[in-house]
């Protein structure tokens, strides 16, 4: 217990309870995202898989869906429900797009680097952030049991469009599934922005000695604007669900207009179900950064610490970070193309959503320049990201179609729309996530994860991959519209359904292969081999602290920072890293 | 079942755990550390990366040939889907080659720069000339990409002069077609005077609307001559809901005042030869003018043989043009539609299934309810001379007027009155009054 004890800061005894559950140090509150998005993300996975199957032989009885998902979900011949269909595709989009990738990689990487990697004993505010926490555990909560309710879960799309979402008559889901769906995210986005306004606040307050803006790692430059965007556009979607709220259970008509459902007309009038969609999208694109930027700034801090060499371009990756955190707040009408948007500002939505384009490609190119001439280590964390790389090109490149609204006509709202975002979310994104705990994974448990294990788990998980989504562009182009329980109905799409079966095939062997993860990590845990304090020979802060950290992370005085992140294979030095900490030469002038 | 499974599960987690404890021993045993890349496992990786890289390049290569850019939907039978298409591939051309360049970029500098025992990484931190020039191509290329589209965009969403107008009306789950007739002009419509059967779109006259008036007020007073008459004997609670009822055609009937003031002569007799149909035929050659709209939950038209796509969102009118220039009766004779469709048909008929013939069909695209997958209309693209024999015969049963019941077949307008009231009864009143 030596190493827990230091001179300053907040430290005290802690009993079990403080220090596993009601936890104010960032490095546990970490692990209670982690561990809470991976249960969470298990449920999705599982999803996936069974509305997979649905769509790959949809006449077909299977075990797995009665023993997963129960009698209710099934009709009497024990086939799934078509608005049971549609509830899983929601619940699975949820859950992946905002529990996942949003409270999971923000609520796991921002807590535990911020802190470690700026040189400060902890987030600013200790209190705020286990309140994040617990906001997070709660709306998962309530979004796993929604789908147990008798009446099912929300059923109209992640993105939760009106009038469907707030007609019970229109669909069964839209009754008390709905309401907890609202209620759950209306905690869940104040989980994030308590979280947001923390990581903001810790960035720029407590940076250590030396830490310029400039010396930064970028993780945390990743980190900070992703948070940006939260605390931007998180309030938006507040206010978009609150208005959806009350028009599902008040009567008020900010959505509705001109209904008649049911055998009667409504009296909602003068509501627009478009405005939903403006203020959804407003903070809908954003998000999709808010999952990317994290998951690209741990790529940074992994591709250059396992080349041995710099990051390519560090102020380059800067800016882009800086420019798609800027535009990504003027393009969210490309996902509006179709609603009889006036054609002209649909014009200049495609001009703004084609800039990121630029920013991205820099990106590209400066991982893949950052790889040359390296002295590359495949660790799995490096593997996983050289991964991300490649799938966030593929990815960024169809999104050209998507983005340009004349290709987007015959392909929105199609498969080729779900193969594009998988691409770029459940792939680059989710790499970026396990290249995350791979490397970290020392720093949060003081083991180390088998290496073998995780060389399987990348190489399935790449193959299962690709194998799912890009076969999946073609069954979008053939016209295959997304959220069809079946195609069954429309002989022209018999064209693409041995694709649709091979994709399934893919599917469940990537979904199987996430078995060797969480088995290696829970292992790992328990029975990993200890780590050193630098295990991947990293200039970054969080590897100047003992393998024992308690709360407050430096034993001593908080480490003083003298140069930038990245001095790989500098020739003015002997070993092939050069910590943070190291003072500058004589004559060296810092990056 | 379930039991059975779950101890299985676990067996297998334990003899997993068992097997990785030897393996930790046995390399602790040779004193490895787990942070290092053994040459073993960098070769490994090695070659996977090299492997993965062919097997991607091969495989996205194959899928391209063999499906296309717009696998099993033929050419486009519309006259600016031509343009979408070439548009497309133009665009595939620029991402393959951008795919080809970075992926083997990536991957072969993977795999040629991994770790060697004593090799040091070459310290190149950063080049202006470089990022300025991964910054000034795609910025070149893309104007390109968006001067292309645009134009196309722009061509495509305006509107043609004199087309003729179509309205396509969406609701859980079907589509309904209304021809504008002779003026080529639709009536207005409401979505309060909707009724299942008579009036599914809701158009509106003030023949209409005063025939609405007058059945719902005589409703209410029947419903409150029953409440005078049998109040003290009825149940508490369906005297409240007669009660909310009377209150509801109340509100209704006072509703329908600013329709009223909107209609003119004009607009009457745009509506009154609208025909109303469950088919979609169009005719070669000619630039259509959609209308859509939309009754309760957003719907997406899509026609997927015409490059088409537009929402139908209740509330509002949204519009898209386009013009056919392939009939039904030609794509059905093109030898691709012919052999994939002759193949499709085998393939269901094997499975115990209808055949099928080529059809254009209208899908939606914006999920809407548990039979979103299945919301389709048939599209019949004909010749003027087939479409004229079509329209005369639906022209005959199928106006607005004879639909709703107010035709000048019938004579007086003490029937009219009769005939609406009978079917609002149905509309507006769901259950028995009382039993
Ligand atoms: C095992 C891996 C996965 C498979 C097989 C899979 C498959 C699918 C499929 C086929 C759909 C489309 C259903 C439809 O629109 O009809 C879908 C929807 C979706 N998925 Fe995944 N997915 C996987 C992982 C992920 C991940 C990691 C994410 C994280 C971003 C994700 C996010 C979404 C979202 C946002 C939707 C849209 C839901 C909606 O339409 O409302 N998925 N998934
Ligand atoms: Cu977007
Ligand atoms: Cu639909």
């Amino acid at each position: 217990m030596g190493a827990h004890t230091h001179e300053e800061g907040h430290h005290h005894h802690e009993s079990f309870i403080t220090k596993y559950i009601f936890s104010q140090d960032h490095k546990m509150i970490s692990k209670q995202f982690l561990l809470t998005a991976m249960f969470m993300g298990i449920i999705a996975v599982i999803l996936s898989v069974l509305f997979r199957l649905q769509i790959a032989w949809p006449n077909e009885q299977f075990e797995a869906m009665k023993f997963f998902l129960g009698d209710s979900y099934l009709t009497s011949e024990g086939l799934l429900k078509p608005d049971r269909y549609l509830a899983i595709v929601t619940i699975h989009g949820t859950i992946m797009v905002f529990f996942v990738l949003t409270g999971g990689l923000s609520g796991t990487f921002s807590n535990l680097l911020i802190p470690l990697q700026v040189g400060a004993r902890d987030m600013a505010s200790g209190f705020l952030n286990m309140l994040s926490f617990w906001l997070f555990l709660l709306s998962s909560i309530i979004m796993t049991y929604s789908l147990m309710v008798e009446s099912g879960p929300a059923s109209s799309g992640w993105t939760v469009y009106p009038p469907l979402s707030i007609l019970e008559q229109a669909i069964p889901g839209s009754g008390l599934g709905m309401t907890l769906w609202l209620l759950s995210m209306t905690l869940f986005i104040a989980s994030s922005l308590l979280g947001a306004l923390n990581y903001i606040v810790t960035i720029i307050n407590l940076r250590t000695i030396g830490m310029k803006m400039t010396r930064l790692p970028l993780t945390i430059w990743a980190f900070f604007v992703t948070a940006i965007l939260g605390v931007l556009s998180f309030p938006v979607l507040v206010s978009a669900v609150l208005l959806l709220l009350m028009d599902k259970t008040f009567g008020t008509s900010f959505y509705l207009s001109d209904i008649f459902i049911g055998g009667e007309a409504l009296d909602a009038s003068g509501g627009s179900p478009i405005l939903y969609q403006h203020l959804f999208w407003f903070l809908g694109h954003p998000e999709v950064y808010i999952v990317l930027l994290p998951a690209l700034g741990i790529t940074s801090e992994i591709v250059s610490t396992n080349s041995r060499k710099p990051i390519f371009g560090y102020r380059a990756m800067i800016g882009s970070i800086l420019a798609i955190g800027f535009l990504s707040f003027i393009v969210w009408g490309h996902h509006m193309f179709i609603t009889g948007m006036n054609p002209f500002i649909g014009g200049i939505f495609v001009f703004t959503t084609l800039l990121i384009a630029i920013p991205s490609a820099v990106k590209a190119f400066n991982y893949i320049t950052t790889l040359w001439k390296g002295n590359i280590r495949y660790t799995p964390a490096m593997l996983f990201s050289i991964g991300l790389v490649s799938t966030f090109i593929t990815g960024g490149l169809t999104g050209i179609i998507l983005a340009d609204a004349t290709l987007d006509i015959p392909v929105h709202d199609t498969y080729f729309v779900v193969a594009h975002f998988h691409i770029v979310m459940g792939l680059s994104a989710i790499f970026g996530m396990f290249a995350g705990v791979y490397h970290w994974f020392p720093k949060m448990y003081g083991k180390m994860m088998n290496k073998k294990l995780g060389y399987a788990h990348f190489w399935l998980t790449l193959i299962g991959g690709y194998g799912v989504f890009f076969p999946m562009h073609f069954v979008g182009l053939a016209g295959a519209p997304r959220r069809y329980y079946a195609n069954t109905e429309f002989a022209f799409l018999d064209h693409v359904q041995d694709l649709n079966e091979v994709i399934t095939i893919f599917a469940i062997i990537g979904g199987l292969a996430q078995i060797l993860f969480f088995y290696n990590f829970f292992y790992s845990i328990y029975n990993g081999r200890k780590t050193t304090q630098n295990p991947w020979k990293s200039n970054t802060l969080e590897w100047t602290t003992p393998v024992e950290m308690g709360h407050g992370n430096w034993p001593g005085a908080l480490p003083v920072v003298h140069r930038w992140p990245y001095d790989y294979s500098n020739p003015e030095h002997e070993e092939d890293f050069v910590p943070q900490t190291t003072p500058l030469k004589e004559g060296e002038h810092s990056h | 079942m379930k039991f059975i499974i779950i101890i299985v599960i676990v067996l297998v987690i334990i003899a997993a755990a068992q097997l990785m404890k030897v393996y930790e021993l046995s390399s602790r045993l040779r004193n490895k550390d787990e942070a290092d890349v053994t040459p073993a496992e960098t070769k490994f990786n090695a070659g996977m990366l090299l492997l993965f890289y062919i097997a991607l390049m091969i495989s996205s290569t194959w899928l391209f040939f063999h499906y296309g850019a717009r696998p099993g939907l033929g050419a486009s039978a519309s006259e600016y889907g031509v343009d979408i298409d070439f548009l497309y591939d133009v665009n595939w051309l620029i991402i393959l080659i951008v795919f080809y360049i970075t992926q083997s970029l990536l991957f072969l500098f993977a795999f040629k720069y991994q770790q060697k025992k004593g090799r040091k990484a070459v310290f190149f931190a950063h080049s202006t000339k470089l990022e300025l020039l991964w910054t000034i191509i795609p910025a070149v290329v893309l104007a390109g990409i968006i001067i292309g589209g645009l134009s196309v965009w722009n061509k495509i969403t305006t509107p043609k002069e004199n087309a003729t107008v179509i309205e396509i009306y969406a609701q859980q789950f079907g589509w309904t077609v209304r021809y504008a007739g002779e003026d080529n002009t639709l009536g207005n419509s409401d979505f309060k005077v909707i009724h299942e059967t008579t009036n599914p779109l809701g158009v509106v006259t003030t023949k209409l609307i005063n025939a609405k008036e007058k059945a719902w007020t005589r409703e209410i007073d029947s419903l409150t001559v029953y409440l005078d008459e049998n109040g003290d004997l009825t149940p508490d609670a369906t005297v409240d809901e007669i009660e909310d009822k009377i209150e509801r055609l109340g509100r209704q009937i006072r509703r329908l005042d600013p329709l009223r003031k909107s209609q003119t002569a004009e607009t009457n007799a745009a509506a009154t030869d609208d025909v109303i149909v469950k088919e979609l035929h169009l005719v070669k050659g000619v630039d259509y003018e959609f209308k859509f709209r939309s009754r309760d939950v957003i719907h997406s038209a899509l026609f997927p043989h015409f490059r088409a796509q537009m929402n139908c969102v209740p509330g509002m009118t949204t519009r898209f043009s386009f013009k056919p220039i392939i009939t039904t009766a030609e794509m059905r004779a093109m030898p691709d539609v012919a052999k994939q469709y002759k193949e499709i048909s085998e393939n269901r008929v094997a499975e115990g299934r209808e055949p099928v013939e080529f059809d254009y069909l209208l899908l939606c695209n914006k999920i809407c309810g548990s039979s979103h997958y299945n919301m389709q209309i048939k599209i019949v693209v004909e010749t003027q001379e087939e479409f004229d024999v079509w329209y005369a015969k639906q022209s005959e049963s199928k106006t607005f007027e004879m639909l709703a019941g107010l035709g000048t077949t019938v004579a007086n307008e003490e029937s009219i009155d009769t005939n609406v009231a009978a079917i609002d009864t149905v509309n507006v009143i769901t259950e028995p009054v009382a039993q």
